[in-house]
């Protein structure tokens, strides 16, 4: 048998391998993600749409950004149609890939007098560049389960869709921030577009809205969330009102902050 | 129910694709049930076997462990449509361990995780080459059935492409999701007729047979009993365990000895010859190899 210098891993199985003491190193910790929400800002009124752009264009200056996409209606008619067409799993999901990465162009080309740059999945090393350039990458959400999503628990959806994407995205990359940018204030205790006495609630924890019947995010966040080892938090605003980004960024209290625990 | 059943309506002035799965989120509580249909979910691959060549216990061997395999892919390619997944083995686990001592997160160890399957998968491909072997890129998937058709063996690299996105297990930092899952997922989502898993052991045992050699040999197992024995070493790794129970089509995988001569031909045969791993509930003999019905 071949012999490595790694010899002394070789029957090591997984428990043997892990170094669990050493802390999670931060690959950009001054990136804030932001993903914004399709159905609710890229699909709807053009007016806060621009405006919003405008905003991050005017954040750039300030932060190091990451924009990352929804999906939206065409996302679930493609969705919907592959279930009623019996599509495996992970066929729904690269089906899945092709309405964010529309979406993504979109947002490129409105920031792109302003340094917005699409970036695909296979092109992410290359981020730090354009940071340092102080351009705006841009993302489609999906991540790329493609043909390996999960078999799922629940329903017949792929469960790693774009917000699980932005979230993981920031994570991996150990951000200071990610912020959902959706057309609801935050997160209620209903939907508040069909309940008018749902209130806001501000600061949570994962535990305590898993329960809630509707959520502006898909709920797997909430699992990758309790796995967490450098993004601790989201926090869920208004980016169809202006200036709710800029005071999410600047650390101020608005929207909804939701904490792993 | 039609799925785009009614019209992209304009009543505010926009044009809206009406489906099912309405509201901001698709995994709002209702849309959940909603999209719960009772569904047959299609076959794409129904009579394509797929085998992991394992890393560690396989390839690393060398010549020795792997032309003896080779041949005997080959020798049953007149009867059957094969395709290879590749694991990482020892150069995985070394870059594993330079990651973890620098505390790189779990997303970057799956990304440094693949290289070492790629290039395994390389060398087989090269070792089959004469005989149809053609590596197959993930970005290539929709070409299978042209090299199928043509008589060659798909070969794939046995990690999963969640890169970047690789979740941080609960406990730990490693890639919960390695080559057993990438490969077991490649057969699940294609509907196929079997899942082997080609090892050096003859399945799995109660203790590690390598260190203890009166340890038992567990013939079958379903996944809630092997999650209640919580066995140190699984021989699989315990994703995919989750995996096989989430399954809508494999829903028993084989794990076999490729160091014995014939093992992998009785696998394809449908043979019970090394440890069958099944979901609770299901008739594992029926599920070995499933029947070619194509349902759509």
């Amino acid at each position: 048998m071949p012999k490595t210098g790694s010899a002394r891993l070789l029957m090591k199985r997984q428990q043997a391998l892990d170094v669990p003491e050493v802390a999670t190193f931060r690959l950009l910790p001054d990136l804030n993600v932001i993903k914004v929400g399709a159905t609710s800002i890229i699909e709807g009124d053009p007016e806060p749409l621009l405006a919003l752009v405008q905003e991050i264009a005017a954040l750039s200056k300030e932060y190091q950004l990451l924009i990352s996409t929804g999906g939206g209606e065409r996302h679930r008619h493609a969705l919907d149609i592959g279930v009623d067409l019996n599509m495996p799993i992970g066929v729904l999901a690269v089906i899945g890939a092709a309405a964010p990465a529309q979406n993504a162009l979109i947002l490129q080309a409105l920031l792109a007098s302003e340094g917005g740059i699409r970036v695909p999945p296979e092109h992410f090393d290359e981020i730090p560049v354009y940071l340092a350039s102080g351009a705006i990458p841009v993302t489609p959400g999906m991540p790329t389960y493609n043909y390996w999503e999960h078999p799922p628990t629940e329903g017949e959806l792929p469960a790693h869709d774009t917000d699980v994407g932005a979230y993981l995205v920031a994570e991996t990359f150990g951000a200071r921030t990610v912020i959902f940018a959706k057309d609801v204030d935050g997160v209620y205790t209903d939907d508040p577009k069909t309940n008018p006495d749902a209130t806001l609630l501000t600061s949570v924890t994962v535990e305590e809205i898993r329960e809630l019947p509707a959520l502006p995010f898909d709920r797997p966040v909430l699992d990758m969330m309790e796995r967490a080892r450098t993004v601790r938090e989201i926090r869920v605003v208004n980016g169809t009102k202006q200036g709710q980004l800029t005071a999410a960024l600047a650390g101020e209290d608005v929207g909804t902050i939701v904490r792993a625990s | 129910m039609m799925a785009n059943e009614g019209r992209p309506n304009r009543d505010d002035g926009r044009f809206h694709v009406s489906s099912r799965l309405a509201g901001e989120s698709l995994v709002d509580k209702e849309v959940i049930a909603g999209a719960r249909v009772d569904r047959d979910v299609i076959r794409m691959f129904p009579e394509l076997n797929v085998l992991k060549i394992g890393a560690q216990s396989v390839i690393d061997r060398g010549r020795a462990a792997v032309l003896p395999i080779v041949d005997e892919v080959i020798s049953l390619l007149d009867r059957y449509q094969i395709l290879l997944g590749a694991g990482g083995g020892t150069r995985s686990r070394h870059v594993y361990d330079i990651g973890l001592r620098l505390g790189l997160p779990t997303g970057l160890l799956a990304v440094l995780g693949s290289a070492p399957s790629e290039q395994n998968a390389t060398m087989l491909q090269a070792l089959l080459a004469q005989h149809g072997g053609v590596r197959i890129p993930k970005d290539h998937f929709e070409e299978i059935p042209l090299y199928l058709a043509a008589g060659c063996i798909p070969i794939v690299t046995g990690m999963p492409p969640y890169h970047y996105w690789e979740r941080p297990p609960l406990t730990g930092h490693l890639p919960e999701h390695r080559t057993d899952v990438g490969v077991y997922l490649i057969a699940e989502v294609f509907g196929a007729r079997s899942m082997i898993f080609v090892k050096d052991e003859d399945g799995l045992f109660r203790a590690d047979p390598k260190k203890d050699r009166s340890a038992e040999f567990v013939p079958e197992i379903s996944v809630s009993e092997l999650r209640q024995h919580d066995l140190d070493d699984l021989i699989i790794e315990r994703a995919c365990v989750d995996m096989i129970s989430r399954a809508r089509h494999c829903r028993a995988v084989q794990i076999i000895n490729g160091l014995v001569p014939g093992r992998i031909t009785a696998a394809l045969a449908g043979e019970h010859v090394g440890t069958v791993i099944y979901q609770d509930g299901v008739d594992w003999r029926k599920e070995l190899v499933k029947e070619p019905s194509v349902s759509a």
